[in-house]
């Protein structure tokens, strides 16, 4: 008997509109929840801000904007080589290299938000320093444990490469690229 | 495969003109224009990756509109704080 003759498995159709989204919905489900708490923690930020800027602008003032710069040149780049291994696989060549790479880059995000934690906590900065230093470390944070889970992600779906599995597992990714490059120019350059 | 290289190496360049932009070697306060520029230039940077790196090029228009539309109203609502505290610092 052919699978065609079976009954109808469930499918992507039976997620209503979100089935119209690249990757599992589930995965989406995740990502337009989180992109809903970073948006309300970036407007929180914005405002705690707009009500103690003199603080802000002094604690800012001690963030190397210019890591945070390259950092967020190393998290697009690990996007873009992330969305060049879904565009081979769908071109049947091997996406595991390239998923790698934006694996590794995501690891260098990791390492340079170490030695920036690490430079705070050297100068006796932490998080209950004041309100900056509160979000600082509460947004960063929150985000670079993206970062760790999205590497774990990609590590799934390398593993398991069909071309659902690296839609699925890069769209967190992107997510997480997405948020970062709202979140850097709030956090380090607006005073 | 040559799309989305250019879309990166755009998102690169609009990285380093934030940089630019945002002085970020220097002090002192950026002032309303450059701020809104900033984050307009970032909620389109969110938008490349949605649309080219993510595929939402390829969902349905209501997709689009509504992930858009939420980065334009993030942004907004960000230079809107921003805006509140110049007009404070000023007065």
């Amino acid at each position: 008997m052919s699978a065609e003759q079976g009954p109808p498995a469930a499918g992507p159709e039976d997620w209503g509109p979100l089935s119209g989204l690249p990757g599992n919905p589930m995965m989406w489900i995740l990502i337009l929840g989180e992109l809903a708490v970073f948006g309300a923690g970036m407007v929180g930020f914005a405002v705690a801000r707009a009500l103690d800027p003199v603080t802000f602008d002094a604690s800012q003032a001690q963030l190397d904007r210019v890591l945070g710069g390259i950092n967020t040149i190393v998290l697009v780049t690990s996007g873009w080589m992330a969305a060049v291994a879904v565009r081979r696989r769908t071109a049947g060549r091997s996406p595991r290299r390239w998923l790698l790479g934006a694996m590794a880059l995501g690891a260098v995000f990791l390492g340079v938000k170490a030695v920036e934690y690490g430079g705070k906590f050297a100068l006796g900065i932490g998080i209950e320093t004041n309100a900056f230093f509160q979000l600082y470390f509460l947004l960063t944070g929150f985000h670079a444990l993206h970062v760790v889970m999205g590497i774990a992600v990609l590590a799934v779906v390398t593993w398991r490469d069909s071309l659902e599995n690296l839609e699925t597992g890069t769209a967190f990714w992107h997510m997480v690229d997405l948020i970062w490059v709202l979140l850097y120019p709030l956090v380090y350059l607006l005073r | 495969m040559a799309k989305l290289t250019r879309t990166w190496l755009l998102l690169v360049a609009l990285t380093l003109g934030a940089l630019i932009a945002g002085r970020a070697t220097a002090a002192g306060s950026l002032g309303l224009p450059a701020a809104a520029v900033l984050m307009l230039v970032s909620a389109l940077k969110a938008n490349l990756i949605l649309t080219d790196f993510l595929g939402l090029a390829r969902s349905s228009p209501g997709w689009r509109v509504l992930l858009r539309g939420y980065l334009a109203v993030l942004a907004l609502l960000i230079v809107a704080a921003y805006a509140m505290t110049s007009a404070g610092a000023d007065g």
